[in-house]
């Protein structure tokens, strides 16, 4: 079943269009990737989706919902959740703080219980550091809060931009067992990642954008098998006829 | 506020601390005028350094909290002056009444200024706000029906805390002036320590952030807004009642604008005890500086002045309050 389905999203800033003919899915419960050089239009497709960025044309459905139409700051409470690029947390509040302000404008009592219950026994650390500033924690733990603060208004959809740079391998590990975890609880989540080999061993599905455009779609599988995706990143000759 | 368990109030010991010191200076206060009935310099320095840490507050509210630097918060002095002013001349709105209206007149302007400004962003706000009020004093200047150039006088009434006007012993001035800011402080305290405070820190250090978590900036930039705006106009109606003269020079100008904001700054931005150091440096020594240093063709009080703002940009841009934090004091 479709949770989140987008047709045809372009996006421009000012003349320069950085995003042409975008679609993209989800299915419920998947874990889906999009990979692709620097400057491809990954953060700018994720950012459009959670309407920080303005679209020039095209749609997206969210479970029912038309997001197309709607501000950025009404799409958290529909159950679309996007943790941003280098974890944006508030620096100088402290990490229950940073997650309050997750849980949204209006979080009802029991809701917010269970909400921090679930992240700190996802991230047992940051129940530990819950008194301390934002900045003072590790660049890890400050990934993690991030992930943690995304998820107190309990969404349907995590969307995370790169959530393993700049991780150590024991971090990383960490985070991914965690993501792991979420989408066994049901969470479908969406990532943009640069690791490709470790991005495809970990989502089911992954679109690949170059220069704007969404040129490849495959499950993670049949990518990891093919060559498809070296002609993407290094850009043969012959490939650029695909625009 | 406490969610599972947790409590976002500082801890324990620190506030009893706090606590003991806010409460020691606030009887001195309180007690102060006992000695000061014969000293009426002094009584008028202290009324005013009130009047400017209240508004300093309020200043504080949108552009230290929720990060919208206005360099226009005159008007709104100026929109409770001229609003009570003209409602008791008019109809003979007793002041308090007209303050309270000027409030909701200012806090009104301040919405429908907010709407139209809160798009710009940085530097452009600033201006904004700054060509805003002055034209507003351009306009009052020139407005036959509220006085033009030439002012208002106020209706002189019998001395009494209903009337709001006192004549031979001004020290009621100085208690409802203290009220003032007690008033300003305590609502910018709690708002910092309910979520509404939070909400406009984050607005402050990361709109984008703030909005993909679900809420709107401008609603929240707008309560600020009007909560800002009211909170100088009402200070506004207490410096006409207080004067008992208002004319654009003294309620609209551009220095007013800019002094309320350099109290903030200059004592810490975004700090509830912020803009009361401020005040109270630099009323003291704007004050000071123009009984020892000023006079005919030497306003060397004016350079004096300068140059302890840049001081204190230079070496404090956090303002004053940072010296004592542990935490730099512009981020808190």
């Amino acid at each position: 079943m479709k949770l989140l389905e987008a047709r045809g999203l372009g996006v421009a800033y000012g003349d320069f269009q950085v995003l042409w003919d975008a679609s993209i899915e989800a299915d419920k419960g998947e874990i889906v990737c999009l990979l692709g050089p620097n400057g491809s239009g990954k953060s700018t497709l994720m950012n459009s989706l959670s309407r920080l960025t303005r679209l020039t044309a095209g749609e997206i459905l969210f479970d029912g919902h038309a997001l197309h139409d709607l501000p950025p700051h009404r799409i958290s409470s529909l159950g679309l959740s996007h943790v941003l690029e280098r974890h944006r947390l508030f620096p100088y509040m402290t990490v229950l703080e940073n997650l309050l302000l997750g849980a949204g404008p209006r979080p009802d009592r029991a809701r917010l219980a269970r909400a921090f219950e679930r992240v700190y026994s996802l991230f047992p650390r940051l129940k530990e550091r819950e008194k301390q500033l934002a900045h003072s924690m590790s660049g890890g733990e400050q990934q993690m809060c991030a992930i943690a603060r995304g998820l107190m208004s309990e969404p349907k959809l995590l969307m995370v931009d790169e959530p393993f740079i700049g991780l150590s391998p024991q971090l990383r590990h960490e985070v991914a067992g965690a993501l792991r975890r979420l989408n066994e609880e049901g969470v479908t989540i969406l990532l943009i990642e640069q690791n490709v080999r470790e991005a495809l061993a970990f989502a089911h599905r992954a679109y690949v954008l170059r220069a704007g455009r969404i040129v490849l779609a495959a499950p993670a599988g049949e990518l990891l098998a093919g060559d498809a995706l070296e002609s993407v990143f290094f850009g043969r000759r012959d490939d650029e006829r695909l625009h | 506020m406490t969610i599972a368990g947790a409590s976002l109030a500082p801890p324990v010991r620190a506030e009893w601390v706090r606590g003991g010191l806010i409460a020691l200076l606030l009887a001195v206060l309180l007690a102060l005028p006992l000695f000061l009935a014969a000293r009426p310099f002094e009584l008028r320095l202290l009324t005013v350094m009130f009047l400017y840490a209240a508004m300093g507050q309020a200043w504080n509210l949108l552009a230290g909290y929720a990060g919208q630097t206005s360099l226009g918060h005159g008007m709104f002095f100026g929109i409770g002056a001229y609003t009570s002013t003209m409602a008791a001349i008019g109809i003979g709105l007793n002041p308090w009444l007209g303050g309270l209206l000027g409030s909701a007149v200012a806090a009104s302007v301040g919405v429908v200024i907010g709407l139209a400004c809160f798009r710009l962003k940085g530097h452009y706000f600033v201006i904004a706000t700054l060509v805003l009020a002055e034209s507003l004093y351009l306009a009052f200047a020139d407005w036959e029906w509220v006085g033009a150039a030439m002012g208002l006088d106020l209706p002189i009434e019998e001395p009494s805390l209903l009337a709001f006007q006192f004549h031979r012993d001004k020290r009621p001035y100085y208690y409802l002036a203290l009220a003032l800011v007690v008033a300003a402080t305590a609502l910018v305290v709690w708002l910092d320590r309910r979520k509404m405070g939070h909400v406009l820190r984050a607005i402050r250090d990361d709109e984008e952030a703030t909005r993909s978590l679900g809420f709107s900036p401008m609603r929240y930039k707008l309560i600020a807004m009007a909560l800002s705006a009211g909170m100088i106009a009402f200070c506004g109606t207490f410096y006409a009642q207080f004067v008992l003269f208002i004319d654009p020079p003294s309620v609209l100008s551009l220095q007013l604008s800019v002094m309320i904001a350099l109290v903030a700054i200059v004592g810490g931005i975004g700090t509830a005890s912020g803009p009361i150091v401020g005040a109270a440096v630099l009323v003291t020594i704007s004050e000071y500086a123009r009984i020892w240093f000023s006079g005919s063709g030497r306003n060397i009080d004016l350079m004096l002045y300068g140059l302890i703002i840049m001081a204190v940009s230079v070496y404090r841009p956090a303002g004053i309050v940072s010296l004592f934090g542990r935490r730099g004091g512009g981020r808190r």
